[in-house]
């Protein structure tokens, strides 16, 4: 009968894990999000991470420096919220937050659905770029 | 008047049925309950969504206490429920979690009524600090371990589960929507069910015939600090069922699994009402079946607002009449069965349910959780402490942290 002792368990069960963790982070550093239509980005994508390309047709500026912009592309609009801690890693990294309507921009983020608006939260500051 | 009670009752079915199968949710059915707006009128539509939910709630603990497979909601109560039902007492562990859920339903609409208006206030002065409570709790769970050892193994747990909560969280490998699924069967669903087999572990003659007792204080702590833990869950984002869980089993001294399933009961179903509540009073969803409601109806009055507390309330207490009786027969059934044999099926079925739902990333994340989960039980500590898994990762939100984290970590 094949059996463990208990030592064995806990280093066989600690390998598991930290190589388990590790496999996770490289699978996580080497997925990339699915290229999406602004247009085909819908409810059914809540969740999941997406990137797309728009127009900004609309932007706004809280008193507590939160950004939010409103993308286009083809009829399709969708919201993009730049909450203020991740505007201001944006200005210390040296990167514009001087968005202006009429600009084309990337952006890659989770589909999220707020007040029944969809929305892209872009998760790190490369995930938002100013393209013209 | 009369559809409404029979869209109730379809949807209480409904909620069993999603209850019983882990991995279900009713979000994962709410969408094609969307597709067919046109079946019957708003309001009789939200009822049906009302009563699927809170029966989900209810007869959700009978697959965790069972079985070992948990959902979200339910994590933390496979250990003292599975422990109990191995101890003969599975259909007692049942009756706490309905004690709980029921009393919590009175409670916390009390609360939520006494509270309302004063949440925006208090969202806004907590906000600041809640990572720091969080610390704080943290700190607290592995400094009460009973000896240095201990409190050293009960460090690596949290720092390993923090690590992963953190990575699998943040990174965009499964959909943020099922994540805590795969994550949190693994670490206690699936981890139990491995180390129950090895222990050689079966199911005992259940004892049905026991007078059930439990002091009158012990249930009104249970039931006040958790059904406050879920109104407070309602309106902090980010903050979950299980975390608060976690942060009232130290806050409340909850050492006895008679407290922890009514603490962990009264939260779930509290939550659930701020959710489907906080829709009116402050016009924001917070669960899947309070955003659904939000698209069906296109504005919400007080007296529909009645309308839905009502069929919150029916739908409890049927859905509490046939979960005491799920929770009656089903371990009867079970006790006849090998335990090893029951074991590796629900292993199997919890391994393909996260396989279709969250593909190969999903078994990947929710093997590691089951060898974090077996790491931790070897090493004879609490296995509250992976709960790391999901306070590690709030700490990291709640202090702004998290676009430099993801940055830092390139995921």
């Amino acid at each position: 009968m094949f059996s463990l002792s208990r030592n064995k368990l806990i280093l066989l069960s600690a390998v598991a894990s930290v190589l388990g963790v590790g496999i996770i982070y490289l699978v996580g550093v080497f997925s990339q999000p699915t290229e999406t239509n602004l247009e085909d980005i819908s409810s059914d994508l809540v969740g999941k991470t997406v990137s797309t390309t728009g127009y900004i047709m609309y932007k706004s500026i809280t008193p507590t420096g939160h950004i939010f912009l409103t993308i286009s592309q083809n009829k399709a609009k969708i919201e993009v919220p730049l909450f203020s801690n991740f505007v201001q890693k944006m200005k210390d990294e040296g990167k514009s937050t001087n968005f202006k309507v009429g600009q084309k921009i990337f952006v890659e983020g989770v589909v999220d659905e707020y007040k029944g608006q969809l929305q892209i939260v872009p998760r790190k500051t490369s995930d938002v770029r100013i393209l013209k | 008047m009369i559809e409404l009670i029979i869209f109730s009752l379809l949807g209480i079915l409904l909620g069993i049925v999603l209850g019983l199968i882990p991995g279900m949710h009713i979000n994962n059915i709410l969408p094609m309950i969307l597709a067919f707006p046109f079946i019957t009128d708003p309001l009789t539509l939200s009822v049906f969504i009302i009563s699927i939910a809170v029966a989900q709630q209810f007869v959700g603990y009978i697959p965790s206490i069972f079985l070992g497979a948990p959902e979200e909601e339910t994590a933390l109560s496979v250990l003292p429920g599975h422990k109990m039902l191995l101890e003969g007492k599975g259909f007692d562990a049942i009756k706490l979690t309905l004690l709980g859920g029921l009393f919590s339903l009175f409670v916390s609409l009390g609360f939520i009524l006494l509270l309302s208006t004063f949440f925006p206030t208090l969202y806004n002065l907590s906000r600041p600090y809640i990572h720091y409570v969080l610390i704080f709790v943290i700190f607290g769970m592995i400094i009460s371990e009973r000896n240095l050892k201990a409190v050293i193994f009960s460090f690596v747990i949290v720092c390993i589960s923090g690590l992963f909560g953190t990575i699998v969280l943040n990174s965009t490998i499964i959909s943020s929507k099922i994540v805590l699924f795969p994550m949190l069967a693994g670490l206690f669903g699936l981890s139990n069910l491995v180390v129950s087999i090895s222990q050689k572990s079966k199911i005992p003659k259940q004892d049905e015939s026991s007078e059930f007792k439990v002091p009158f204080k012990t249930v009104l702590k249970s039931v006040l600090l958790g059904s406050l833990a879920g109104i407070t869950v309602g309106f902090l984002p980010a903050v979950g069922v299980s975390q608060a869980a976690t942060i009232m089993q130290y806050v409340g001294n909850m050492k006895e699994a008679s407290s922890f399933l009514m603490t962990i009961s009264s939260i779930n179903i509290s939550n659930e009402i701020f959710s489907l509540i906080s829709l009116y009073l402050v016009g924001n969803p917070r669960s899947g079946a309070s955003v659904a409601i939000e698209r069906v109806m296109e504005s919400i009055t007080l007296s529909e607002v009645l309308i839905f507390i009502g069929s919150i309330c029916f739908a409890a207490a049927i859905s509490a009449i046939f979960t005491m009786y799920l929770g009656k027969i089903i371990p009867r059934f079970l006790a006849r069965l090998n335990y090893k044999i029951l074991s590796c099926s629900v292993i199997i079925f919890m391994l393909t349910m996260i396989f279709l739902l969250a593909g190969l990333n999903g078994i990947l994340v929710g093997l590691t959780a089951t060898a974090i989960g077996v790491f931790c039980n070897n090493l004879g500590i609490r296995r509250s402490h992976l709960m790391g898994c999901l306070l590690i990762p709030s700490v990291i939100f709640f202090a702004g942290l998290n676009p430099q984290i993801i940055s830092i970590l390139n995921i």
